[in-house]
């Protein structure tokens, strides 16, 4: 029989045997359902969690220079703000303290001189980056006497003077950057040695990964003077809430579509066997056992599927009102793909039953 | 009347149980434009050696030959394939699937043989209305009368044009005026078209039409 011929008429057999097909569809619905009500929730769940944990913070790779030494370069900044996984990099200097020109006796405040752009979490006042301007942080301006972010500061120890044109204010995880200043170095300067350089991942399991990729595209002269920091434990935490919470859906999962996989197998047997007789005709007329096994399988699949995307539907609507969002789309079709997969193996074995039944035997019975 | 040895069979025995044999050291051949007829008592062997000559069974021992070709060591997909594009079958009760429209009972066989759809149904209705069915192609066998369902069985054992064609007590369950349409159809496959076909049959009007007749 032909493929398309083969795939219609496993079609019209499925319409023209009602009953057993809407049996069929209803466990391969009712699985799916089933899966997505339990697992999808359990999944809603891991998601929620693991998305309270993959904070900026667990994201966050902070690269240090701890003596100064290891000749970090804006460059090599670059490669890494290149990475996929990378979504922002902030490169600084090194801290000098400086204090307003203005105010005799006001105290000192740390300043960065920064390398690049400023990334998303740090908001500022209008700034066209000129060599030797700076921002003041929000909680810079009134330790520094500043009542408006506008004036000249000197660095404490030798150096020329910068011009504070704005303020900045950074939000987690560089809050702390709020009580100092940042600068762009004077051109006569030249760029000056990068001392500390943060980069935001885009997932907190990539931390690691970014690290080592940031050390061999960094290529540091002395590697021993570089600090690499990230957040093991909550990335451990993690990673245990992925794994106990990824283990309790796939046995669920698993359970509920080998429950499905039984009853499919058991329907579609009762079935082949209350019509053994139009098997045994079909294979006087010329059906291969290939073809008898292929039309089985292939009309429990037909309607395998149309149950599994229905209670796929269904169950993600039921998760969605549940737990006010729906499941990750990705995971639905997965249930119904697995629903349908786990229907057509409970059909081959009852399909291959009814294909070796001897035809003659079948005919002769009154 | 065409002369061409279609099927032969020779030196065929067979048995359901070990030892007993219900057709032995048979040989025969039969002709493509003719009808010939099985007779016998109840349990001789006419609807075994149909079987056998279907090729549903394999035989104990000798052989079936098909157009020239010795079908005993065909592999199973082989005599599947023979069966769908050179067989024809008519059974005693019709056999119709009852969850199926007429059509589709009709059209199944020759899907099975590789023709399309759209093509077998063209053929389907043909047959219909050369074999004067009268009931619409959508309504399903339950629906029609024993002498209808067993013309639906004859237009499909027909559909694919056959080079040979079986039919066990094809009248059996019908009135005179329905059984006569069968064996005229019968025999316009054989002298029309050139089919062997043969006919296991109690019912003498049968013999009558027939060519040649063969008792076991």
């Amino acid at each position: 029989m032909r493929l398309r011929e083969l795939i219609a008429e496993c079609m019209r057999v499925a319409r023209s045997q009602a009953l057993a097909s809407s049996v069929v569809g209803l466990v391969v619905g009712g699985a799916a359902l089933i899966a997505l009500a339990t697992t999808g929730r359990t999944i809603q769940s891991e998601q929620e969690i693991l998305s309270r944990i993959d904070t900026a913070e667990t994201r966050l790779v902070t690269i240090t220079d701890a003596r100064g030494d290891a000749g970090l370069t804006y460059g090599g900044v670059e490669r890494v703000a290149a990475l996929s996984e990378v979504e922002w990099t902030l490169a600084l200097g090194g801290a000098v303290d400086v204090r307003a020109l203005a105010v005799e006796a006001a105290p000192s405040v740390a300043a960065y001189p920064i390398y690049g752009e400023l990334p998303p979490v740090i908001r500022s006042s209008q700034w066209s980056r000129s060599p030797g301007t700076a921002l003041v942080g929000v909680d810079a301006r009134t330790p520094l006497g500043l009542t408006v972010p506008a004036g000249g500061v000197r660095p404490r120890r030798a150096g020329p003077d910068f011009a504070a044109v704005g303020w900045h204010q950074a939000d987690r995880p560089l809050r702390e950057l709020n009580s100092a200043l940042l600068m762009v170095p004077h051109h006569d300067l030249g760029e000056g040695p990068i001392r500390t350089i943060h980069v935001m991942a885009t997932s907190s399991a990539e931390t690691d990964a970014i690290a080592r990729a940031a050390m061999g595209l960094l290529s540091p002269a002395d590697p021993n003077s570089v600090v690499v920091q990230t957040s093991p434990e909550l990335n451990h935490m993690r990673d245990a809430i992925r794994a106990g919470l990824g283990q309790s859906a796939r046995q669920l999962l698993a359970l509920v579509l080998l429950s499905g996989l039984i009853l499919v197998a058991l329907t579609v047997f009762a079935n082949v066997t209350a019509r053994r007789k139009d098997f045994g005709r079909r294979r006087a007329l010329g059906a291969s056992r290939s073809e008898i096994v292929l039309l089985v399988a292939g009309r429990t699949v037909v309607v395998a599927v149309m149950g599994a995307v229905v209670g796929a539907s269904v169950g993600s609507a039921i998760v969605w009102i549940w737990t006010s969002a729906p499941p990750p789309p990705g995971f639905s079709i997965a249930v119904a793909f697995l629903s349908s997969l786990a229907a057509a193996l409970g059909a081959v074995g009852p399909a291959a039953v009814a294909a070796f039944r001897d035809p003659v035997k079948v005919l002769r019975m009154p | 009347m065409t002369d061409s040895v279609v099927v032969t069979a020779e030196g065929l025995t067979f048995g359901y149980d070990p030892g007993h044999d219900l057709i032995r050291d048979l040989t025969f051949s039969c002709f493509g434009g003719a009808v010939t007829g099985l007779l016998g008592r109840s349990g001789a062997g006419k609807s075994t050696l149909l079987y056998l000559l279907g090729l549903m069974l394999r035989p104990t021992a000798g052989r079936v030959t098909v157009r020239g070709r010795d079908t005993t060591r065909l592999s199973d997909r082989e005599r599947s394939r023979m069966r769908a594009e050179d067989l024809g079958f008519v059974f005693q009760d019709a056999a119709l699937d009852n969850s199926r429209t007429v059509l589709d009972n009709i059209v199944e066989a020759a899907l099975f043989a590789g023709q399309r759809y759209r093509t077998a149904t063209r053929e389907a209705r043909r047959l219909m209305q050369q074999f004067d069915v009268e009931v619409p192609a959508r309504r399903r066998p339950g629906e029609i009368s024993g002498g209808q369902a067993q013309r639906i069985a004859l237009c499909r054992a027909l559909i694919t044009r056959p080079s040979v064609v079986l039919a066990d007590e094809p009248t059996g369950n019908l009135d005179e005026e329905t059984g006569a349409v069968v064996v005229s159809a019968l025999r316009s496959a054989a002298y029309d078209d050139g089919a062997v076909v043969i006919v296991a049959s109690h019912d003498p009007t049968i013999h009558a039409a027939c060519d040649s007749l063969l008792r076991l």
